[in-house]
């Protein structure tokens, strides 16, 4: 074996550390538990499915929007108000940050239930049967996070 | 014989000292992430199917039989703007059959409506 003289034996070592460190970092990040659950990522999406329920089987709201649109052809500002405040106590629940509602032809709204910074969101569309189902109404949903 | 002992020692708490940097150091570790953020994008992507899924089936239900086939088109329009989602449903069958496929990624669910 040949002899090694102190700078050397200095390098080598540097080297093995190096190499020591990455393996061991390997090892730690690859079993370092997850910081961050993806559930709690997915909130926009879970609350996507209650709301688009709330439209359908929740009558009162629903029966709010169907006659507005029905009787007038747009949402006024006492249906306006009535749904803002059943879709706050959606989103409180859901734990949303703020809904918007827009009605294809008729009134945009918003219902906020938190002032923080919006970072994400989500859409999907609704489209509600009128009059017993002889015409379609299309109604955009925006839940912010 | 001390100067290996001296170098074995720093050897040893270099490697730890390095690995605890490096880990505290990463928010989101790549080969962690990687993996994490498949997931969560794979969980979002089937969720909307879900989603897409409720709609079609909770609004058929309340479809005069007449406007069908406008609903149909309107549904398939909107789901493909807001969510890539590729919707065919063959209304003549009974009970109606519902076949939504993600563009994306190809994920699909078949489903009857009724």
């Amino acid at each position: 074996m040949p002899k090694l003289n102190k700078a050397q034996v200095m390098i080598i070592d540097g080297v093995l550390s190096l190499l020591v460190a990455i393996i061991l970092s390997f090892v730690l990040f690859a079993a370092w538990p997850q910081t961050r659950h993806p559930s709690a990522e997915l909130t926009l999406e879970r609350a996507g499915y209650d709301i688009a329920n709330a439209f359908y089987e929740d009558e009162t709201l629903y029966q709010t929007i169907r006659k507005g649109l029905e009787t007038k052809g747009y949402l006024s500002a006492g249906e306006v108000s009535y749904l803002s405040t059943r879709l706050y106590t959606y989103g409180r629940l859901l734990g949303v940050g703020r809904i918007d509602i827009d009605v294809d032809g008729s009134t945009s709204f918003s219902v906020e239930m938190d002032s923080s910074l919006r970072t994400r969101s989500e859409q999907f569309p609704l489209i509600l049967p009128l009059k017993g189902g002889a015409e379609n109404r299309l109604v955009r949903v925006t839940l912010w996070r | 014989m001390e100067m290996k002992r001296g170098f074995a020692g720093l050897l040893v708490l270099s490697a730890f000292m390095l690995g605890l940097v490096l880990l505290l150091g990463s928010h989101l570790p790549r080969i962690s992430s990687k993996g994490y953020s498949s997931i969560v994008a794979a969980e979002i992507h089937s969720d909307r199917i879900t989603i897409a899924r409720n709609v079609i089936t909770k609004s058929y239900r309340m479809v005069d039989e007449a406007n069908r086939p406008q609903w149909a088109s309107s549904i398939g329009r909107e789901l493909y703007y807001s969510y890539g989602l590729k919707v065919s449903m063959n209304l003549k069958k009974y009970p109606a059959e519902v076949n939504i496929t993600d563009t994306s990624n190809g994920m699909s669910a078949s489903f009857i409506l009724t």
